[in-house]
């Protein structure tokens, strides 16, 4: 990691130390209870535009041109939830079109904008909300939970 | 909803031997909306008089099935309006795209009529019809070329009201014309024309501009910009009095390139016999700046110190009336010209047949200055050729015999070697006199020409294509008549000015608008169109002049189909304005604005806004749906045996080519159902999906040539998106093959037939 170490990094790299079993779960987080939550990113919904990218100062958000087609064929998607009526028509054709689940996720070629997928780092993020306010596709909401086994593994996998 | 009225027409009865015309006008009259169908034989004609009368009143909406849009819609539309039907109108194309591409499926081509014809009903339910603005052009035009074309024009646009710019090249007008001794085949002086058309010119307001060439043009159509370099004159013309006492002490002698180089001119010279404006005109790439023409002239008319410079002029309209030129025989193998001095061109000829020309109206040879007794001229020098140039230049042939018969009367022998001998209307009467004066024709290809060792005389080598007989005719001159070529009109590159194989300018449609060009506000004016004689050159230009008057007059009516912005759709992403090739979108406090003087309509916008907020006017998402469905829908319930394949194709080139199948005969299956679209940029991957949902086969993207496409970068999109929809239909479980995209220029019929074939195989593969 080549970011300086921020206040929740260090506080991270404690618990760590601290921890002498692995967390096994998300801890719910206390209503009041400022800077701690997840990202629950609904990619059916995201058009990659890139605006929760742009506001989030702790650079837990990127954007990669690759699109899993097989989440609009996912039986729980609601598609009430998706804001974007072109976005709303394409899963209903993705639905009736497809003839098997989609093995891979494609690359989403340079001047098609609207098709992409945010990347999140749990490590960096202080559950600000900014993401949240900005996207006007409501794909971003914040869990008020604290996924510390999820972050440990994240932090494992990037010293690796 | 409205009430739809429809026209169809058999093109003359010729489209009945294809299309069953009883059942698709049942069809019609089944349609939902449909309150009247009409059967005529020439809408183009005196038929849609007839068509108007029977629907004026009755309907609010038409759908007519007939030849391309592209050709005659607006043919169709002045007449019908004219007759009192203005109402707007979907076209079918059933002779380019039906009857003509499928002339031996009958029932197909029959089947597709009524296939396109209910996509057109279900646009035309819904269409809007374009916003219109209407911009008023400035009052002034520009005449490029100052022959007797560019004249003629100059004067009528003038009389009319116009302020005019007439920019000639050279330091005078007159053009080709000037350096002639007779008309042909009128035997009449050119000078007594051009002093006709110079009165007329006088007593005008046109802003005569000589020595000036067009650097380039920008704006827009009614309002162009257009700069153009003026070299110095050195002579004031206003001053001089032709008194010719500057070019008798002038010390620089040039060869008078006019005159074959057989004679000399000085630095400081008479342009013309008859110069207008009426003064003499210094060369400056020969000139030594001595000073001596300052010192003889008494009227202190020369400058030597002028400076070329640049002028801009603004005006609505442009005419073109560069006129032609001979081609340059050297290019033509085999003919050693250039290298054999006894041989010249017809222009040359004239020039030693004017009396007050380098020889003194003697015909001589060029290398020795001997007099010639037999001549050997050769007709179609790089006229109808298999390779470049397959065309007729059309004039030469009289231009010959008009020469024939002044060396005849010089008691020269004259033989003329002619592939035909093509001299229309009153010229007959000269190849009849050439016959009676003694000229002897051989029906001939002449293949070289060399000259003999011993008398140094040039060889002409021909077969005589009669007899087969191989010739070597002994002569003393040969005179080539090579092709007319189109003088250069560098300023024209930037501009949507095709040419035609043989390098002239093309008109926007060569029966209907022979003086319009695809560039509004830009015409076509004598000689750069084609070659003509001058008589036709001057109805040209007047015609030309009458479409500029006519479009200066009335206004450009804009008609624009801009996108709409559905707000509560928004996501305020900025991708519209990143995509828009003209810079139309643009945020405004995060929400998008079109600039609707930048919009071209394209709908590339439209086709890349990720949530459906834009919506191109007329071709919005779900109007397009309807159409694919109604094509689909219609196609399934006349024959649920054939495959079924969707082309959008773009209404420029994409849909030009698709028309030129047809005009060639180029059969493809009948399966293949065109929709329109004003650029391939505003297929999205929606549209695609839609088409395979509905139970198309296969979906083929037509779009114009990458280079060439009318909205930039449209094609380049176009092509993109069939490459993202390959990539999601594989993922789906798809044959990517079933999906295509060509782009083409309006010629390229081969490749866009191979790509319909391979979507077909990819279809008969299942």
């Amino acid at each position: 990691m080549s970011k300086p170490l921020t206040k929740r990094v260090l506080l991270l790299n404690l618990l760590r130390e601290l921890a002498i079993k692995e967390p096994e779960g998300p801890i719910e987080v206390p209503e009041g209870l400022e800077g701690f939550g997840e990202v629950h990113y609904n990619p059916a919904a995201c058009i990659a535009c890139g605006k929760c990218i742009n506001v989030c100062e702790d650079d837990a958000l990127s954007l990669e041109n690759v699109l899993d087609l097989s989440i609009f064929l996912d039986p729980h998607l609601n598609i009430d939830e998706i804001r974007s009526e072109n976005r709303r028509i394409l899963v209903e054709l993705i639905r009736k079109l497809a003839k098997r689940m989609p093995e891979r996720a494609i690359i989403v070629p340079d001047g098609i904008p609207g098709f992409g997928t945010i990347r999140y780092k749990r490590v960096f993020c202080t559950a600000c909300k900014k993401c949240v306010e900005a996207c006007t596709e409501g794909a971003i909401r914040i869990l008020p939970i604290f996924n510390l086994k999820a972050i440990f593994e994240e932090m494992r996998s990037e010293s690796r | 909803m409205k009430n739809v009225g429809v026209i169809l027409c058999t093109c003359g009865g010729t489209l009945g031997g294809v299309i069953k015309f009883d059942e698709v006008k049942k069809f019609a009259e089944e349609q939902n909306g449909v309150v009247s169908v009409v059967l005529v034989d020439k809408l183009c004609n005196e038929d849609a008089k007839k068509a108007a009368e029977e629907l004026k009143g009755k309907v609010d909406a038409l759908v007519v099935l007939a030849c391309s849009p592209q050709i005659y819609g607006d043919v169709i539309r002045e007449k019908l309006g004219s007759a009192g039907l203005s109402v707007p109108i979907e076209f079918v194309n059933i002779r380019e795209h039906c009857a003509w591409p499928h002339k031996s499926d009958g029932d197909g081509a029959t089947r597709k009529a009524k296939v396109l014809l209910a996509a057109a009903l279900a646009r035309i339910s819904e269409t809007k019809g374009p916003e219109t603005r209407v911009i008023t052009p400035k009052n002034a035009a520009l005449v490029i070329g100052g022959g007797v074309a560019g004249i003629r024009a100059a004067v009528d646009l003038s009389n009319a009201g116009v302020e005019v710019f007439l920019v000639e090249k050279s330091p005078t007008l007159g053009g080709i014309v000037s350096n002639h001794v007779d008309l042909f085949p009128s035997f009449k002086p050119p000078q007594d024309l051009l002093k006709q058309l110079y009165q007329e010119l006088k007593e005008t307001t046109v802003h005569v501009i000589t020595c000036a060439e067009v650097e380039k043009i920008e704006g827009q159509p009614g309002d162009f910009k257009v700069t153009i370099k003026v070299r110095p004159r050195g002579v004031d013309p206003e001053k001089c009095t032709l008194c010719g006492e500057c070019a008798k002490v002038c010390p620089v002698e040039v060869p008078d390139d006019l005159n074959l180089g057989l004679s000399k001119r000085k630095a400081i010279y008479l342009p013309s016999k008859v110069p207008y404006p009426e003064g003499y005109a210094i060369d400056f790439s020969a000139c030594t700046k001595c000073g001596k023409c300052v010192e003889a002239c008494k009227q202190n008319a020369i400058s030597l110190d002028g400076e070329e410079k640049e002028i801009t002029v603004n005006v609505g309209a442009i005419l073109i009336a560069t006129g032609m030129r001979e081609a340059d025989p050297s290019k033509y193998a085999g003919y050693n010209y250039g290298k054999i001095k006894s041989m010249v061109t017809q222009f040359q000829l004239e020039r030693m047949l004017d009396p007050e020309g380098p020889t003194g109206g003697k015909v001589i040879r060029p290398d020795t200055g001997e007099e010639v007794k037999r001549v050997l001229m050769a007709l179609c020098t790089g006229s109808r050729t298999v390779e470049d140039n397959p065309y007729c230049s059309r004039i030469c042939c009289t231009y010959a015999l008009k020469h024939a018969i002044k060396l005849r009367e010089r008691g020269i022998d004259v033989i003329i070697s002619y592939m035909d001998i093509r001299s229309p209307f009153f010229a007959e009467n000269l190849y009849q006199k050439a016959r009676e004066m003694g000229v002897i024709f051989i029906r001939g290809d002449l293949a070289t020409v060399d000259l003999d060792p011993e008398t140094k005389k040039p060889v002409a080598y021909l077969e005589n294509t009669i007899t087969g007989q191989i010739m070597a005719i002994e002569t003393d001159l040969v005179v080539l008549t090579p092709t007319l070529k189109p003088n250069a009109a560098g300023f024209l590159k930037g501009l949507k000015m095709p040419r035609k194989l043989n390098e002239f300018l093309q008109s926007l449609y060569a029966k209907v608008r022979p003086t319009d060009t695809r560039e509004r506000g830009i015409f076509l004016c004598g000689t750069a169109y084609t070659p003509m004689f001058v008589s036709d050159a001057i109805v040209h230009a007047s015609a030309a002049a009458e479409r500029a008057l006519k479009f200066l007059r009335n206004g450009i009516p804009k008609e624009t189909y801009t996108p709409a912005v559905r707000e509560e759709l928004c996501s305020q992403c900025g991708a519209c304005e990143e995509v828009c090739p003209f810079g139309a979108p643009k945020l405004v406090n995060g929400k998008p604005v079109i600039d609707v003087t930048k919009c071209n309509g394209c709908g590339i916008c439209a086709a890349l806004c990720p949530t459906g907020a834009l919506q191109l006017r007329d071709y919005e998402r779900g109007l397009l749906f309807k159409q694919i469905e109604a094509v689909l829908r219609t196609a399934k319930s006349l024959d649920n045996e054939s495959p079924k394949v969707i082309a959008f194709c773009c209404e420029e080139c994409a849909y030009a080519t698709l028309d030129l199948l047809g005009i060639t005969g180029k059969e493809y299956p009948s399966y293949v159902y065109p929709i329109m679209l004003p650029c391939a940029g505003r297929v999205s991957l929606l549209d695609i999906l839609k088409a395979l949902a509905e139970g198309a086969d296969a979906v083929l993207v037509i779009a114009c040539g990458e280079k060439s496409c009318h909205y930039l970068d449209g094609s380049v999109r176009a092509r993109r998106m069939v490459a993202f929809a390959k990539e999601v239909l594989k993922e789906l479980g798809y044959d990517p093959d079933k999906l295509g995209y060509v782009d083409v220029v309006s010629v390229e019929t081969d490749k866009l037939l191979n790509s319909i074939r391979a979507i077909v195989d990819a279809v008969k593969k299942g």
